[in-house]
């Protein structure tokens, strides 16, 4: 368990992935011998969030959802806008790129680089919408929930929260991991052995490591955005009564 | 064991952890679960329970199957590291004290030797005429009602062989099963093609 007394520096050492998550609450590196403790208090961050997060990253069998529904509504939301950030801005368009010189040079037969390609194009563009719906509609619509349980509605909030809710987003919100299951899969066993097998393995290793995001991802929001609007959705109805 | 499910059930967070992953690489597509406590909530259907007899009753769990025919029982594998003497003559035993190696081959034995689940070969075998023809359908956008009117089956039998096909290929959206579908030459891009111009 990473507690805030430790160096940030013996932080990465212990997975150095975690580089990426630090990025999300803006920790660049170049912080020398630094505590946990120092740069969260430096960069103003709540120190007991961001060891939740980063212990949850680090060990999936560790999950306080319970504590992490007790953070502000705000903080949570900005981690996982900050994480879409990184996936349109870096992930995908690196992946991107890897696949796009797949296609072009690792198989003989024109049919397979085309289909490699229209594969992750679709699957590009379903991520992108269901990442587009979460920021432009289901963020919005949860801090105004949260403006609305304090007390501090604006005209602006009620119109914002009128025909959504929590019901309704869980009944959108699709399987965007079973594409890049399948995207893995297709590439691994069905498509022919490559001409440049190092391509496969540097687009793979994305592949991996974007999953395994997007499974944490999707976790914080299922586990702990979720019930925490639908608590207050709830009160909320309850004092309309 | 491919396409199996298995459930750890053990209060010990080191054990849970620590067995999760060996489960995980040596059988083969098995989902590994965990719990903490002796409820096993009626959705799960575990095909292997591996249980902690120090942290868990063994009689709770085997209560649960009071009513269920043996073959449909999951198989509960006792993990150890001293044996309680009541368990000495049981049959699916894993001591935990062994090296690597040995925990792996005898999970291996205990997962593969499996009186529970007969079709486990299917899972291993190519697809069947019958998966085929689905799969070319599904790729061509139909719906499971569609499939089971044109082939004269029910919806269900539809859903559960879409099921298996997934388990044997490892692919679950459409358009996967599209591209596998594109690869194996079970439809031609122009039959897509057609089908995306009428759908128009």
């Amino acid at each position: 368990m990473i507690t805030a007394d430790w160096k940030m520096v013996d932080l990465i050492h212990t997975n150095h992935v975690l580089i990426k998550v630090l990025n999300r609450f803006d920790i660049t590196l170049g912080f020398g011998d630094k505590t946990i403790r120092q740069i969260c208090t430096e960069k103003k961050i709540d120190i007991r969030f961001f060891l939740e997060i980063i212990n949850s990253f680090l060990d999936r069998e560790y999950f306080p959802k319970e504590q992490l529904r007790t953070f502000p509504l705000h903080w949570i939301i900005d981690y996982l806008s900050q994480t879409h950030q990184y996936y349109l801005n870096k992930s995908i368009p690196r992946i991107e790129k890897i696949i796009h010189e797949m296609a072009s040079q690792c198989y003989e037969d024109h049919k397979h680089g085309a289909l490699l390609n229209r594969f992750f194009n679709e699957y590009k563009d379903e991520l992108f919408k269901h990442i587009a719906r979460e920021d432009e509609k289901v963020f919005p619509y949860a801090i105004c929930i949260e403006k609305i349980f304090l007390n501090a509605a604006t005209a602006e909030c009620l119109k914002q929260v009128a025909g959504y809710s929590m019901a309704t987003y869980k009944s959108e919100h699709d399987d965007i991991e079973a594409k890049l299951y399948d995207l893995k899969n297709i590439i691994i066993k069905y498509l022919p052995e490559p001409s440049q097998p190092d391509l496969c393995y540097e687009i793979l290793s994305e592949l991996f490591t974007l999953e395994k995001d997007i499974n944490d991802h999707s976790r914080i929001e299922e586990k702990v955005l979720i019930p925490k609007v639908e608590a207050m959705e709830k009160e909320i109805k309850k004092k309309q009564v | 064991m491919t396409g199996e499910r298995a459930l750890i059930i053990s209060r010990s967070y080191l054990l849970r952890s620590g067995l999760k992953p060996i489960v995980e690489e040596t059988g083969q597509n098995v989902e590994v679960l965990h719990s903490d406590d002796e409820h096993i909530p009626e959705n799960i259907q575990p095909d292997f329970i591996f249980l902690d007899p120090v942290t868990i009753s063994f009689q709770r769990i085997e209560k649960g199957w009071k009513n269920i025919p043996n073959k449909n029982r999951p198989k509960i594998i006792i993990v150890y590291f001293t044996l309680p003497r009541r368990y000495t003559n049981y049959p699916y035993l894993l001591d935990l004290s062994q090296p690597k190696s040995h925990v792996q081959q005898k999970l291996r034995e205990l997962l593969n030797a499996s009186e529970v689940i007969s079709d486990d070969n299917e899972l291993n075998a190519p697809l069947s005429n019958r998966e085929i023809n689905i799969l070319r359908l599904v790729s061509l956008g139909n719906t499971n009602k569609e499939i089971a009117e044109k082939l004269f089956i029910s919806i269900h039998t539809v859903i559960t062989h879409r099921r298996n096909i997934t388990r044997k290929l490892g692919i679950k959206t459409v358009s996967g099963l599209t591209v596998y579908a594109i690869l194996n030459n079970i439809i031609s891009p122009e039959d897509l093609q057609q089908f995306n111009a009428l759908s128009e």
